[in-house]
């Protein structure tokens, strides 16, 4: 018996369901389920708020010359709205699901560390106002890019020290958040949750906590060497003080490249979750994901320099950096052959949340072969720093880790609110945001061969075509995306009742609590036989 | 203590403390020590 049947408190003889009400409910919220809506909320405000950032790139860039934004100002639009999309929607949507989700997958009652789990939600409010914030100050948003590279970004005026600061709050949000999936995972599975028994999303995510564990560290030690450049006389990226710029790039890539791992590892195991599920069949080759997620992760540390091969570097490098990269190609064609098997005779049925699998599938291989491309040395020097690019990690992060997420919000919402929602909507929003965002970046791929920089608000006149192909996709996909909090609004509010197994073919311990659950997941830990019946991989 | 939070077991208790104390240990020294390493780098 892992958890002692009685409580802290003589009210649990009704079910455990006396949570605070109103306003204190969420601020001192430590209940992982309150925790995890607050984190996805947060995430669906900032990916409105960095959309918006790229409506207004996408409009600057509907045609030549400067139409409606001065050139600094279009620079802090690219980076804001990078920094929103990664630290402010992808991360915290994964966060949020990760809280929902793990207790109820590895049979636990609640995160390990509820009231961290608060701070670690509570500070990211404080960030993103501070970050957004600068866009206020004399001179100016953060308009360096999101990499910060020096000297450009010493130049910044008061958004600089403020950009840090924020960057320091969710890193430390992000780390807290990861030892708390880490101790959950580790110390209260339920007995007879093996490790080699859990569902995918939960392995990816502990891999995912590891890799945050170690790398945010890196990026808070990079930004502090900035702020002690720009304001107490160090020199560690000035080469007239004996420094070199190019060391910041090797710092901050050495966090960046697993950071897009991060980013892309839950999606995994969201993928992973959802074919079987509406294949009917179990995953093919749980081991093999497993490993393969492991190998992905160790990679993602011996690949950073791919993505300065421009700044000049021995040969030996390059090609070191160049293989390496390459090999991860393996471990991820492993996880693409093994969803396209799982799928192979299945009884397949297409739902929004397999729907947006497939085009996961898809599209995000799209932007791997590309990463491929990239990961060629010779071929990198015509490619850098080029819309080919921006295709790229576009590809590899919109239909990649939105989809992902968008997938698993339709997999588990019948299950957080016990209603159905609207399928038809569902649908129509997944065909929309697939048709779209490929009108949005494909010709982006055509830009970038043709030469066409990347970060400009201005460009030369024979590459208009293809921007205003990419702008029409870019406001048709941002249109579309309002139906996704409707069709949530609406299944919060009601719709048809479903009973605990939300799908036909789901499995996992989510799935054997009733739908919603009840406000503290698994007070009794599940029996053997709910085990075995959720971990048939 | 929330309202109706079940509890664990002395054993878990523990466990859940030293992994948590051991990873926030690992963090805390990389978080420090990766800035202290670099300013100490930095003003040889």
């Amino acid at each position: 018996m892992a958890y002692d049947s009685h409580v802290a408190t003589d009210l649990d003889h009704d079910g455990h369901d006396h949570k605070p009400q109103g306003w204190r409910r969420w601020v001192y919220a430590t209940n992982h389920k309150d925790i995890g809506t607050m984190y996805l909320v947060f995430a669906g405000i900032s990916f409105f708020i960095g959309g918006t950032m790229a409506m207004l790139i996408r409009l600057e860039l509907f045609k030549p010359g400067m139409q409606f934004m001065d050139p600094l100002f279009f620079n802090s639009m690219t980076t804001m709205h990078a920094l929103e999309m990664i630290f402010g929607a992808v991360m915290p949507a994964w966060t949020g699901l990760a809280n929902w989700m793990i207790p109820m997958q590895v049979g636990a009652p609640d995160m390990a560390l509820p009231r961290l789990n608060n701070f670690s939600f509570w500070i990211l409010p404080f960030a993103f106002t501070l970050l957004l914030a600068t866009l206020f100050v004399p001179g100016g948003g953060p308009a360096g890019g999101w990499t910060m590279y020096p000297p450009l970004m010493l130049q910044g005026g008061a958004s600089f020290p403020m950009t840090i600061f924020a960057i320091h709050m969710m890193g430390i949000s992000s780390i807290l958040g990861a030892i708390n999936v880490v101790v959950t995972i580790m110390n209260l599975r339920a007995p007879g949750m093996t490790l080699l028994r859990m569902p995918l999303f939960v392995w990816t995510w502990l891999i995912t906590a590891y890799l945050l564990i170690a790398v945010m560290p890196v990026l808070a030690g990079a930004v502090t060497m900035l702020l002690t450049d720009h304001f107490f006389g160090t020199t560690f990226f000035t080469a007239a003080g004996g420094g070199d710029p190019v060391m910041f790039q090797h710092i901050f890539w050495f966090f960046g490249h697993p950071e897009v791992y991060i980013l892309i590892l839950p999606a995994f195991g969201v993928v992973s979750e959802i074919i079987p599920t509406f294949s009917r069949k179990p995953l093919f080759g749980y081991e093999a994901m497993v490993y393969a997620t492991a190998s992905i992760a160790f990679l993602s540390f011996i690949v950073w320099a791919h993505h300065m091969f421009t700044v000049g570097m021995p040969l030996a490098g390059q090609l070191f950096f160049m293989l390496s990269t390459m090999l991860i190609a393996i471990p991820t064609g492993v996880k693409v052959f093994n969803w396209t098997a799982t799928m192979y005779k299945g009884s397949l049925s297409f739902e929004p949340p397999m729907l947006f699998a497939l085009s996961f599938l898809f599209l995000f291989t799209i932007g791997g072969l590309s990463g491929l491309m990239l990961a060629i040395v010779p071929a990198d020097y015509q490619y850098q720093d080029t819309y080919f690019v921006v295709a790229h990690f576009h590809y590899v992060l919109v239909p990649g880790a939105i989809f992902a997420i968008m997938g698993a919000v339709y997999y588990w919402l019948p299950k957080w609110t016990g209603n159905m929602y609207d399928q038809t909507l569902g649908k129509w929003h997944f065909w929309l945001s697939t048709i779209f965002v490929n009108v949005l970046f494909f010709p982006q791929h055509f830009l970038g061969l043709a030469g066409m920089p990347r970060r400009i608000p201005d460009y030369a006149v024979q590459f208009t075509d293809w921007n205003m192909v990419s702008s029409i996709g870019g406001f048709c996909f941002g249109l579309s995306q309002f139906l996704f909090p409707y069709i949530i609004w609406k299944c919060v509010r009601g719709g048809e009742r479903i009973g605990n197994r939300a799908w036909e073919g789901a499995h996992g311990l989510e799935w054997e609590l009733p739908s919603p659950p009840p406000f503290h997941s698994w007070t009794e830990p599940p029996s053997d036989a709910l085990i075995n019946r959720g971990a048939a991989h | 203590m929330a309202l109706g939070v079940p509890t664990l077991t002395d054993q878990r208790r523990r466990g859940v403390r030293r992994t948590a104390l051991l990873l926030g240990f690992i963090a805390a020294v990389f978080y420090v020590g990766f800035m202290a390493m670099m300013i100490w780098r930095g003003s040889r």
